[in-house]
């Protein structure tokens, strides 16, 4: 739908479209007061596509362990918690599946704390929860990770501030342009409209495609809700034809 | 059928718990070809201070320029103790240190310079520009538009590349950087290229980068293959940010 800038008579690789038009935020955004002292300042440079963007890290299952995908099967006991059952699919914006990509979670624990010792939180540990997962998603792009519910969790940021639930993701992709890490949020959550994080989308159908949803397909009878949550990764551009075709304006 | 893309959020201050398993911070496997060089950094935010939760990742091609990743179809050896990915978090004063090779050229890619005349695309720029239009007259595009038939380079100026005997205008040798932390909504993504490169003259994502800001993708040499490049997030000699 846009076309990109290119280098004088370099019209070979087919780039990564931009994100959507209120998909992102901003870096700037002053609710959010961290970002105040850390986003810059200037304008960024627009780089035209070249190898160096659209190519990244690919990772395998060599990286995986068994048990890194079941949050709740890492230590010898059983973690405090709802068990939870987190899958959906990574896909691109031409609507294809994102195979074999590495997807990382990392989440507090019931009680929303992290075993992080900038956590100063006082809620109980647990001994039996990291918090942290990863998977490979197969050929239609789709991951599952079993967990708990993430407890919500205060903040300094403003306040009485409190983060709604969520569970952090980072994705690659097939390039460094489709890096993507992003937060889930839980159906519901009467936190999301006072979280500076959520509310930095501009675009409110963007938010809330951040929220995930009950899943009674993916919910283990006896043992476990499913949620599932979708993710969606910058596709590609149309390969530019053999014979160079303008690229100016297309679908 | 087109979806829409899933917004970005911070990684948050207890990044280290799920992306720490996978720090990468010596590129150079077992035989690997290529110059050994150290990089050291330091990331401050607008009142230079240290930022001590942030996460710096490099992607870059191999010493022969190239990328370990199937789009890179170039007739060059992969080295197979070299991927190109590095991870780590910077250290209580903020600094972080790869170890790694310094990479080969890379393609823009493209095709013969010499062949046609005003690029492709809606809006050609101006096509007075002769050989010495290469660097230059490259402007900077705004960060909000990524938008609709952004200009194209002026059409003129290929004297000036080096490459042009092989039909290919080569990027400098440079590393790929993206940074997270706390307080940064989205990833920020910027380069590394390196001190007194004959190349980084004629490269032609330099020549995007108003020509005063240059110098802070560029890495301090401190002898013997050690380099010192810093991300200063905002202000004075504030790093130059990319989007792609
Ligand atoms: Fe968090």
């Amino acid at each position: 739908m846009t076309s990109r800038s290119t280098y004088p008579d370099q019209p070979q690789v087919a780039g990564y479209r931009p994100a959507d038009r209120g998909t992102q935020p901003d870096y700037l955004y002053p609710p959010y007061a961290s970002t105040v002292k850390r986003s810059p300042s200037q304008p960024l440079v627009m780089l035209p596509t070249s190898l160096s963007e659209v190519t990244g890290p690919l990772f395998g299952w060599d990286l995986i362990k068994s048990n890194d995908f079941d949050l709740t099967r890492q230590h010898p006991g059983d973690p405090i918690g709802e068990r939870i059952v987190v899958s959906g699919r990574v896909l691109d914006t031409n609507a294809r599946p994102v195979a074999n990509t590495l997807v990382e979670i990392w989440q507090a624990n019931a009680a929303g704390r992290y075993p992080h010792p900038r956590d100063h939180h006082d809620a109980p540990a647990d001994p039996n929860f990291t918090g942290c997962g990863r998977t490979l998603t197969d050929a239609d792009g789709r991951y599952r990770f079993v967990t708990i519910r993430p407890g919500e969790y205060p903040w300094r940021n403003h306040y009485n501030a409190w983060r709604p639930a969520h569970i952090h993701f980072s994705l690659f992709g097939p390039a460094i342009a489709t890096r993507l890490v992003t937060q889930m949020y839980f159906p519901g959550d009467p936190l999301l409209e006072y979280d500076p994080m959520y509310t930095s989308i501009p675009d409110e159908r963007a938010r809330q495609r951040l929220v995930s949803m009950f899943d009674w397909e993916t919910t283990i009878p006896e043992q476990a809700l499913g949620y599932r949550f979708d993710v969606v990764l910058r596709g590609r551009d149309e390969t530019p034809m053999e014979n160079d075709l303008p690229r100016g304006v297309h679908g | 059928m087109s979806l829409r893309t899933t917004a970005s959020q911070t990684v948050g201050p207890y990044l280290h718990i799920g992306l720490t398993w996978l720090v990468t911070d010596n590129l150079v496997g077992p035989d690997v070809t290529g110059d050994r060089i150290t990089i050291d950094g330091r990331i401050t935010d607008a009142d230079g201070k240290p930022v001590d939760d942030a996460l710096v990742e490099i992607w870059q091609a191999n010493a022969h320029g190239r990328y370990d990743h199937p789009d890179d179809t170039q007739d060059l050896p992969l080295d197979p103790g070299f991927k190109g990915f590095g991870r780590v978090p910077t250290d209580a004063a903020g600094r972080f240190r790869f170890t790694t090779i310094k990479p080969g050229p890379v393609p823009t890619p493209g095709r013969a310079l010499s062949a046609t005349g005003p690029s492709q695309g809606a809006n050609s720029a101006p096509s007075g520009g002769s050989a010495a239009a290469t660097a230059a007259s490259v402007g900077v595009l705004s960060a909000a538009g990524p938008s609709q038939g952004a200009n194209s380079a002026p059409s003129g100026g290929s004297a000036a590349a080096p490459a042009a005997s092989v039909g290919v205008l080569m990027q400098a040798p440079h590393i790929n950087v993206t940074v997270f932390m706390r307080g940064m909504l989205k990833h920020l993504k910027t380069r590394l290229y390196f001190p007194d490169d004959p190349a980084n003259v004629t490269d032609p994502v330099l020549a995007r980068v108003p020509v005063e800001r240059r110098g802070t993708l560029i890495a301090v040499p401190r002898g013997s293959g050690a380099l010192e490049w810093n991300v200063v997030l905002q202000g004075c000699g504030e790093t130059v940010f990319f989007d792609y």
